[in-house]
């Protein structure tokens, strides 16, 4: 896996299109089940105001949330959070919003919502439920959303592990608008497995900041655990998301650094 | 705001100017005004683009004055492209300007003659009209600048591109902006091509030397005014997700949730979505140069839009709205926000509807005219509309006629007119408005989400699904009721949220015109407007069975969620049964 290891002051014009990368969606390490609010308090580190004041929608595998506490998580699943957004759409998204009957049909716990995400697991290649790890790794269809069109993103559910057999894995991760500015640079700062994809387009910047696996850091914290060996860190790159595919992912972290010269420093990272 | 002015273009010679009192329409303003002219003056089963259709212009009840988002203007007649009543409205300067200049109404009637461009221009003195066959065919960019090198910078205009000349029946009406560019329109259902019936090319405003519109009851409107602008800026939509990013920051919402539609309906959510997300739009914006939070008229208070450069630093267009970036680039698989902002340049300077010409090159896309995401084909294709070729006449017509041409069964249209950027089967309640709105696939005719705090009909519980019936009807009639306003319907998030805000709208409506309306009030105007609206397409022959999806959104599953639209007919039928 690679690893990018930035210090960046706070004007550096690379921080906005770093906490923009967040909507595209990181990976993080989870073991077994957990509600959505349990996930925030732990993993992301969001407190309890923020939570009732600022996280106004919440998606699991694509359909919407109106209880943190009834909603759960775990490897495999992809977790979408926005603050308020406007337009009656926007409204109806909302957690238990008054309009909420106008996405029955999608939300989260309602039957067809869980009927889709069954057959989009069982299209997958697993049980009811659920499609195991192998056969999303090896890029089979997620579901015939995927299959039918080809540029949708893929089916619900594929990847996530059987009901009852909680095991480490990764959550899929997006943060949307005011919840990207606010909290994406704090988690940058943790670091975070991203895409290596998406990292393309910001290569020339990011070349002198890249470690080897050797170096990677050992983050504080449960639910953040970069890789510290190649063996590792070439199984957990190689995670199968929610979405069904198996991107190369990549260790990012971004450390505020003091204002200084644009320059390179001779450990390797970037300080502007 | 107490007289309405009439122009007759069929007059021998110039077109005859008529200024008359507002009578029977008193206290009516912005679509209830437009919707009462049109139902009760133009005959139903009237040809659009004929003599007996009206295009009427109006700002609302409380544009002109200091009152924050009352910069809305509606222009109604009879579609072109539904075949029934329409109200389309737009931002921009033109409402501010025409109710300080007293009007409360500008009425285009009368046969229009071959081979006029008119020029209308009305300040403070009266109103000159030209016939000016040097703006023939001008897109609205040369026109507006030719227009502010006569007029100067300080009027605004209300326009049409080439498409409204020519006709189309997704032609816009253009009013300009605070910057004097063209980029607000009312842009649904064929406005511009009634415009282009009656042979009038642009309307110039200038109120120099007008005063503000003053209240009755000054301290009380001051006081109300104060609490809504206060009430828009401390809510965390108008506050705060509107402005820093814009209304395309539901690009990442709607996608999450699978209801974008994409490739032309065929799925719920887009792969290159965070691409053109408003979140990257704001972020490139400011990288260039544009501010990404930018008012469309004085007096915006949320300030929902930017300006989008060129990779140079120029002016290229306005901030591409969340319909217009769904439109050309989620539904034609274009994920480059460049490409998505020419589309958006070219819509506004053609004078085109960016809902019906992204969802009609979808369509295009989809009978094989051009591949999915090639956006320079798009680019290619938008051109054509713009010189009036037979393939651009042909698009310019929308998805509807689109769809016939090419002979697709695919055409998301209800009444002839475009599905906005929501998919009916994922967000099933939109399809309720969509089938039964009488303007036409229409994402704003069931937008103010007021209707809880109204309590139209009784409160619906928002925790049992089968209200949704009951809550489109709501909405419907809410949405009726702000559009009467001139206000913003962005306004009706922080209305939503804080009962107070919505108390400070009603009072200023009444500190305003020494009225003392109550929510009933505003409820039985919303109720009025949408009445007048359904009783004219009746007499046009519309049945209940036009309120209806296209029979594939009850056929064909749309992934993610797999599910399709599954409203009973006899449901939507109960829609306005109250």
């Amino acid at each position: 896996m690679r690893s990018y290891d930035l210090a960046l002051d706070g004007r550096d014009p690379l921080w906005p299109e770093l906490v923009n990368l967040l909507q595209t969606g990181f990976r993080i390490e989870v073991e077994g089940e957990k509600s959505v609010r349990d996930f925030m308090r732990e993993a992301l580190l969001f407190d309890d105001a923020y939570i009732e004041g600022s996280i106004s929608t919440v998606f699991v595998d694509s359909q919407p949330v109106d209880d943190l506490d009834a909603a759960r998580v775990g490897p495999g699943s992809r977790l979408a959070l926005s603050a308020a957004m406007p337009g009656l759409v926007g409204a109806i998204m909302r957690i238990k919003s008054p309009y909420a009957s106008f996405r029955s049909a999608i939300s989260y716990g309602s039957a067809t919502a869980a009927g889709a995400a069954a057959s989009a697991g069982a299209a997958a290649g697993g049980s009811a439920g659920r499609a195991d790890a192998s056969s999303a790794a090896a890029g089979e269809p997620a579901g015939e959303g995927a299959a039918a069109a080809g540029t949708g993103e893929a089916g619900l559910a594929a990847g996530r592990p059987a009901a009852g057999k909680p095991a480490g894995g990764l959550v899929l991760v997006k943060l949307f608008n005011a919840v990207m500015a606010e909290r994406g640079p704090a988690l940058l700062e943790r670091g975070l497995l991203v895409d290596l994809s998406e990292l393309a387009p910001l290569a020339e910047r990011l070349g002198a900041a890249e470690r080897a696996p050797a170096e990677l850091p050992r983050l504080a914290g449960a639910a953040f655990v970069a890789p510290a060996d190649s063996a590792s860190s070439e199984a957990q790159s190689r995670q199968p998301a929610a979405d069904g595919h198996a991107p190369e992912l990549a260790f990012l972290r971004v450390r505020a650094a003091p204002r200084s010269k644009n320059t390179a420093g001779s450990d390797g990272e970037v300080r502007r | 705001m107490d007289k309405i002015l009439r122009i007759d273009v069929g007059q021998t010679g110039l077109p005859s100017v008529k200024t008359e009192a507002v009578g029977a329409y008193a206290g009516l303003g912005g679509r209830a005004l437009t919707s009462t002219i049109v139902g009760k003056e133009v005959p139903p089963l009237c040809h659009a683009l004929g003599p007996e259709n009206k295009l009427v212009i109006a700002p609302g009840l409380l544009s002109g004055t200091p009152a924050g988002q009352s910069g809305r203007l509606s222009v109604g007649c009879k579609s072109p492209l539904t075949g029934g009543i329409k109200e389309a409205n737009a931002g921009g300067q033109a409402a501010q300007v025409l109710a300080r200049l007293g009007y409360a109404a500008i009425v285009l009637e009368g046969a229009g003659k071959s081979d006029t461009t008119y020029l209308i221009h009305i300040d403070k003195n009266g109103v000159k009209i030209e016939n000016d066959q040097r703006l023939k065919l001008l897109g609205n960019y040369a026109l507006i600048d030719e227009m502010k090198k006569r007029y100067g910078d300080k009027v605004a205009c209300i326009s049409i591109g080439p498409a409204g000349e020519m006709k189309m029946a997704s032609a816009s009406i253009a009013c300009t902006d605070m910057e004097m560019h063209p980029t607000r329109h009312a842009g649904r259902g064929g406005v511009g091509a009634v415009m282009g019936s009656k042979g009038v090319k642009v309307i110039v405003l200038d109120d120099a030397g007008c005063e503000t519109r003053q209240p009755k009851e000054s301290e009380a409107f001051k006081a109300a005014n104060k609490v809504w602008i206060e009430g828009l800026k401390k809510h965390p939509v108008t506050g705060g997700g509107l402005p820093n990013f814009g209304t395309n920051v539901l690009m990442n919402i709607i996608n999450e949730a699978g209801g974008l539609p994409t490739t032309n309906f065929k799925t719920g959510q887009y792969a290159g979505a965070s691409k053109i997300s408003g979140e990257s739009e704001a972020a490139l914006e400011i990288k260039r140069g544009g501010p990404a939070t930018h008012g469309c008229h004085r007096g915006c208070v949320i300030q929902c839009s930017g300006i989008y450069n060129d990779a140079n630093g120029n002016f290229l267009t306005k901030q591409p709205e969340y319909e217009t970036v769904w439109s050309h680039g989620a539904n034609c698989n274009i994920d480059d926000l460049d490409t998505i902002a020419m589309l958006d340049r070219l819509d506004d300077d053609y004078g085109l509807d960016t809902i019906e010409m992204g969802a009609t090159i979808g369509v295009a896309m989809e009978a094989g005219l051009l591949k999915f995401g090639d956006g320079a084909g798009a680019i290619e294709l938008m051109k054509e509309v713009g010189k009036g070729s037979p393939l651009g006449r042909i698009i310019g017509s929308g998805a509807a006629v689109a769809a016939k041409a090419f002979g697709i069964e695919r055409a998301p249209v209800v009444k002839g007119q475009a599905m906005p950027a929501y998919d009916p089967r994922a967000i099933m309640g939109m399809g309720v408005t969509y089938a039964t709105s009488p303007m036409g696939a229409d994402h704003t005719a069931g937008y103010a989400v007021t209707a809880n705090i109204l309590k139209v009909g009784g409160y619906v519980d928002p925790l049992k699904s089968e209200g949704q019936i009951e809550l489109s009807r709501n909405l419907q009639i809410a949405t009726a009721a702000i559009d009467s306003t001139g206000m913003c319907l962005f306004i009706a998030f922080a209305v939503l949220d804080q009962p107070e805000t919505f108390q400070a709208l009603i009072d200023l409506i009444n500190s305003f015109h020494g009225l003392k309306l109550t929510s009933d009030d505003v409820t039985a105007l919303g109720k009025s407007v949408l009445a007048i609206e359904r009783d004219f397409n009746a007499r046009a022959g519309f049945t209940k069975e036009m309120d209806r999806l296209p029979l594939y959104f009850k056929r064909e599953k749309i992934p993610p969620h797999n599910v399709t639209f599954q409203i009973k007919d006899e449901d939507l039928d109960k829609v306005f049964n109250w």
